[in-house]
């Protein structure tokens, strides 16, 4: 079952990452900060999780988050942008995983050379942290 | 004995006259009954050669026409996509100025930069579009895909990393002259002395972001002004500039489609 989430936008404005000072700061661009989440869910377990944005673009590219497989993460970016489009979960996660999953973006984000591919990575991990943090206090556990 | 003598005719003459004149003939239509001999067996080919040579200059014809024609269209949607972008930078202008005076309205511009590349300057960002002082500028930025020091000014990192950037200079461009300031001003936009001295507008004050079409990277939308600030990053301020960035992409995406 495929799970369609409009993400509201002065949410993700709060959570949207930045580079730099007062002076200098690096942002996503327009065409890089998410609109939508798409789900697909099986029994509560997610296998595949798809960012929607205001502009389509082909794939760049699928590569391994990192080399763990608790559960092994597939990231396809943006050809142009390199944003993240899409992620693939094997085997398929529960709500806890989507946390690890996030915190495993966050930390593989620190070594990315590209500043839009590094601050999609880490806007991507915010985002799962929040529809985990939303799921949890909808189920009304903390 | 005169040569028009009838006595002179006799039979005999008569008819080496007659031979005479059947030989001469002869001899004068020779050419012709010779091309007329062959033009059995070269018509075909003639026509052939006649009519692939009209259908050439029909196709030549047509094609100018058609390329005069195109040339024209491309033309007019290039001047068409130059209006709508025009009016969308001077609202986008009007509404993120918003707070400064009328007449110090001219301290802030909003330029459109679109990729291109030739032979003398390669590939680089040139204005498409602005509102604001300089609008007959040639200032152009180079741009490297494969290196970010190649991608010259604020527009040109922004082209290189993808990103929407802030950049305030340290000071003001020194009006004195003064080195110490010019070379502090010059470093903390990346730029170089020289680049900073061929400035027309020496800015305090810039913000960008790539603009899409079709899919593809297109060119630059970029803010400058000639005071600190006016160009933040309040969210107010990002999301006018998302928009409008967004917007002109969408313009242009269905207007060069």
């Amino acid at each position: 079952m495929s799970t369609d989430l409009f993400l509201n936008q002065d949410k993700v404005n709060e959570l949207e990452p930045f580079e730099g000072d007062e002076r200098t700061r690096a942002m996503l661009s327009p065409y890089a900060v998410p609109r939508t989440v798409s789900l697909d869910l099986d029994d509560d377990l997610v296998e595949h999780v798809e960012f929607g944005y205001s502009e389509e673009e082909t794939e760049g590219g699928a590569a391994a988050l990192d080399a763990r497989s608790d559960p092994k993460v597939i990231v396809a970016t943006g050809n142009e942008t390199q944003k993240v489009l899409s992620l693939d979960f094997t085997p398929a996660v529960g709500v806890d995983g989507l946390r690890r999953v996030a915190k495993r973006l966050e930390e593989q984000a620190l070594g990315i050379q590209s500043k839009a591919k590094k601050l999609s990575y880490v806007m991507t991990a915010r985002v799962l942290t929040e529809f985990v943090i939303a799921i949890a206090l909808s189920r009304g556990d903390r | 004995m005169s040569l028009w003598s009838p006595s002179s005719w006799t039979k005999k003459g008569v008819a080496d006259g007659v031979e005479f004149f059947f030989a001469a003939t002869s001899a004068a239509l020779a050419p012709w009954v010779t091309l007329a001999k062959q033009a059995d067996k070269t018509t075909p080919a003639v026509l052939l050669g006649v009519s692939a040579f009209l259908t050439l200059v029909a196709k030549y014809a047509s094609r100018t026409l058609e390329q005069r024609e195109k040339a024209s269209g491309e033309a007019h949607v290039r001047s068409l996509a130059a209006r709508a972008v025009q009016a969308i930078l001077a609202k986008m202008q009007e509404y993120y100025f918003a707070d400064e005076a009328g007449d110090e309205r001219y301290k802030h511009r909003v330029t459109l930069f679109k990729c291109v590349e030739d032979a003398a300057r390669g590939k680089h960002l040139a204005i498409f579009s602005r509102v604001g002082v300089r609008l007959d500028s040639q200032c152009f930025w180079r741009l490297d895909d494969n290196h970010p020091d190649g991608c010259r000014g604020v527009a040109g990192k922004i082209w290189y990393h993808n990103i929407t950037d802030i950049k305030i200079a340290a000071c003001d461009w020194p009006k004195d002259g003064e080195p110490a300031l010019k070379a502090r001003y010059a470093q903390s936009l990346d730029i170089t002395v020289a680049e900073a001295e061929a400035l027309n507008v020496k800015s305090r004050a810039f913000a960008g972001a790539p603009v899409m079409v079709s899919g593809r990277k297109w060119g630059v939308l970029l803010l400058d002004s000639l005071k600190d600030g006016f160009i933040t990053d309040s969210p107010h301020k990002k999301g006018l500039l998302n928009r409008y960035t967004e917007l002109v992409g969408r313009v242009l995406t269905e207007v060069l489609s």
